[in-house]
């Protein structure tokens, strides 16, 4: 009876799945949603005998998850990641689904799981994962959440469902320490020695254990840096993993990673400094289900698009980079990456206020917006859209950027067909939805040039064009 | 009268309270929307922090702002401020300086802050009223309004609170809710106001989503510091708001 309920249930989702599919949406999270209403220990079930490790954090998670996917394949491996970012229990489901069998066999050994903060609770529990990584927590959708002590008291209460699993922590972190200090499970720790991004932090952070205000021996990013507290002593754990060396450019960085027993050289084609981070995670955690370094090191180095979040599109003349940007650290991030860009560039800003972007914009005016002052002389135009685009345009306004500068965007496909036709290079700063949404318009008009090419190239050739053109007396001589 | 080019005389300082503890949610905009708006009418602006252990020298501003933040910080601010710089926040009402504070900022000001768990800090008493933590929060874009500068203003804001604050009998709230929960979702008040000082539940930044609301407190400032100056006065221009009330448009679609 069990069994035929679960099977019941893994055939609904992939049925549903499948629909979905062919109607046009990319959501995952739907038929997993209905698998498990069928039945409710279905997860349990799938990921029984499949070596899970679960990937959180607010950023860089869905990065993560691609490149140890890509490591795993590399390293014949085999394993499957969640790759389409569905990160709540009913797109894991969905994920665990496609790659069992009807009887409720999952065919993989190893399952990387990139989890929500909310969701790593419930998820631990039943994944029951050998492994657990927090690559890093910031402020981020606390319309949400709440407040950062609520995400903090999550995660805890979901790692300690799993005492066995081993912990990979950004070392950097001090809201990932403490939450690795408040378990006993096994640790392994990661982290930058060198300063990535020098934007100044607006908060600042204290000891949860004795509430002084922590020092920093240096910054890496936002928060994150070599903290200690100068009352009770409690300070930055010694990374087992550390970046030592790196050279951040606008397409990739090349950096030196210091491992207990060598020194690796890796390569990053991601573009931005922040990106080196999670290449780094996904190289610990590569090497933590023995997959060769070198191979890792290969797989990584390959990786060139994270599916709509970091990618490249060209249309025409015009090469769109998107860079997704979703909390205060992340326009930070991307901001700098614009600077370390050469030649004349167009911004485009877009911020959308969803369930899944966070309904709060209030964390605009925390980002710094005015890093954007320094690259006006080579910047044609800022272009500000989304459903919150006057708010984002107010906010340039108060830091600094001239009216003359920026274009507010009313209509997006008006937009894309605008930039079409522009020469150089388009940047994208977007959050959730807003850069889902645009990738999926700038792919639409992509394959419309290049139908359009092709169609007025066939009609240049027949005759047929050019008598029709004589009758509609457009003056041609033929 | 006072002469166009003559506004560069006045100069106006804007301290914000505790910027090392209460930092989240955005509200360090509000202290940029005033320096902007000041600067823009060619009055000196500047703005500096005073962090949970530094002296404050009331004298020296005209304009304070406290922001919204969270637990454990809050707790921490709570538990230090009474003994140490608690005394010049009373001061500072008292002698009818300008302060806003915003979400954690303003439950500072009440008379305590009670936890779920019956954990009871002590707050300031600059106003009559108290902040009881409730099971959820209550969250949302909201809408109040509110009198201010003579003028009666709609408010729009974003509310991320856990807290519930009732005013005592005697103390005024700064509006009445139009849309939203407010101070605590059931007597329809939000905010509360003691003299120049303003604490309200909004987030937004409220300053930057209001801009009459920001005019107005800046002068109530302006003209405490140099008497009989106002913003409106013809010695400073009039500012160019169409992109402010596009935003604060923008903002009141997002209303239930």
């Amino acid at each position: 009876m069990k069994q035929l309920k679960r099977t019941i249930a893994i055939a609904a989702c992939r049925f549903l799945y499948g629909i979905v599919r062919m109607a046009g949406f990319g959501g995952s999270a739907f038929p997993g949603s209905v698998a498990n209403k069928i039945d409710s220990h279905l997860l349990a079930e799938l990921a029984k005998n499949v070596q899970v490790v679960l990937i959180a954090g607010t950023n860089g998670k869905s990065t993560i998850t691609h490149l140890i996917d890509r490591c795993a394949a590399e390293g014949g491996l085999h394993a499957f990641a969640n790759l389409s970012g569905a990160n709540l229990k009913s797109g894991v489901i969905t994920s665990f689904v496609l790659n069992s069998n009807l009887r409720g066999v999952c065919r993989q050994q190893y399952a990387f799981i990139e989890c929500d903060e909310f969701a790593l609770a419930a998820l631990a529990q039943e994944l029951r994962p050998v492994g657990i990584l927090v690559n890093n927590i910031f402020e981020d959708q606390l319309d949400r959440y709440g407040d950062m002590t609520a995400v903090l008291q999550n995660l805890i209460s979901g790692i300690q469902s799993a005492p066995d699993a081993r912990l990979y922590i950004n070392c950097d972190c001090s809201y990932s320490v403490a939450i690795a200090q408040a378990v006993p499970n096994p640790k392994v720790y990661y982290g930058c020695n060198l300063t990535l991004n020098p934007a100044p932090q607006h908060n600042s952070f204290f000891c949860r254990s004795c509430g002084t205000k922590l020092q920093y021996e240096f910054h890496v990013l936002g928060h994150l840096g070599a903290f200690y507290c100068p009352c009770c002593g409690k300070r930055r754990p010694a990374p087992d993993y550390c970046i030592t060396w790196a050279d951040c450019r606008e397409d990739g960085s090349s950096l030196c990673i210091t491992a207990p027993d060598k020194e690796i050289a890796l390569q990053v084609q991601l573009p931005g400094a922040h990106q080196v981070y999670n290449a780094l995670a996904a190289y610990v955690l590569a090497v933590a289900a023995g997959i060769d370094s070198a191979r890792a090191c290969k797989a990584i180095g390959a990786v060139k698009n994270i599916d709509w979040r970091t990618e490249k599109i060209g249309i025409g003349d015009c090469r769109i980079q998107i860079l997704l940007t979703k909390n205060p650290v992340g326009v930070a991030c991307g901001i700098h990456t614009l600077t370390q860009t050469s030649g004349r560039i167009f911004v485009l800003l877009g911020l959308n206020d969803e369930a899944p972007d966070g309904t709060d914009v209030s964390w605009i005016w925390d980002a710094p917006y005015e890093m954007l002052s320094g690259l006006l002389d080579r910047t044609d135009s800022i272009y500000v859209c989304g459903s919150r685009a006057a708010a984002l345009r107010m906010r340039l306004k108060y830091a600094g950027i001239p009216a003359g500068k920026i274009q507010m965007a009313e209509d997006d496909r008006r937009l894309i067909r605008q930039l079409a036709k522009k020469t150089g290079n388009v940047y994208l700063l977007g959050n959730y939805t807003y850069t889902y949404k645009i990738r999926a318009l700038l792919r639409a008009q992509k394959a419309c040039t290049k139908n359009v090419h092709k169609r007025r190239a066939r009609k240049a050739c027949t005759k047929n064009v050019h008598e029709k053109r004589a009758r509609k007396k457009f003056c041609y001589e033929v | 009268m006072h002469e166009r080019n003559s506004a560069m005389k006045y100069k106006m300082k804007i301290g914000r309270l505790y910027s090392d503890a209460l930092n989240l949610y955005g509200d360090a905009g509000n202290a940029v929307c005033l320096a902007k708006r000041l600067e823009w009418r060619g009055i000196a602006a500047e703005v500096a922090d005073i962090r949970m252990g530094d002296a404050i020298h009331e004298k020296e501003f005209d304009i304070f702002v406290i922001s919204g933040g969270q637990m454990p910080e809050q707790g921490f601010l709570f538990e230090r401020i009474k003994a140490t710089t608690g005394g010049q926040i009373r001061d500072i009402v008292e002698s009818g300086q300008v302060l806003l504070a915003v979400c954690a900022g303003y439950q500072l000001l009440g008379n305590y802050y009670e936890t779920i768990g019956g954990e009871r800090y002590p707050g300031l008493g600059v106003m009559d009223l108290y902040t009881v933590e409730g099971n959820n929060r209550l969250t949302g874009n909201y809408s109040f309004s509110c009198l201010c500068g003579g003028h009666a203003m709609k408010m729009v804001g974003f509310e991320n609170h856990r807290g519930r604050t009732f005013l005592a009998p005697s103390a005024s709230p700064l509006g009445r809710v139009l849309s939203g929960h407010g101070n605590n979702g059931q007597d329809g008040t939000e905010g509360a106001r003691v003299n120049n000082a303003f604490g309200t539940y909004a987030h937004g930044p409220v300053l930057a989503n209001n801009c009459e609301f920001c005019d107005a407190l800046a002068d109530l400032a302006l003209s405490s510091k140099y008497a009989g100056v106002h913003l409106n006065d013809p010695c400073f221009p009039v500012l160019e708001d169409t992109i402010e009330k596009k935003a604060n448009r923008e903002a009141c679609r997002r209303l239930k």
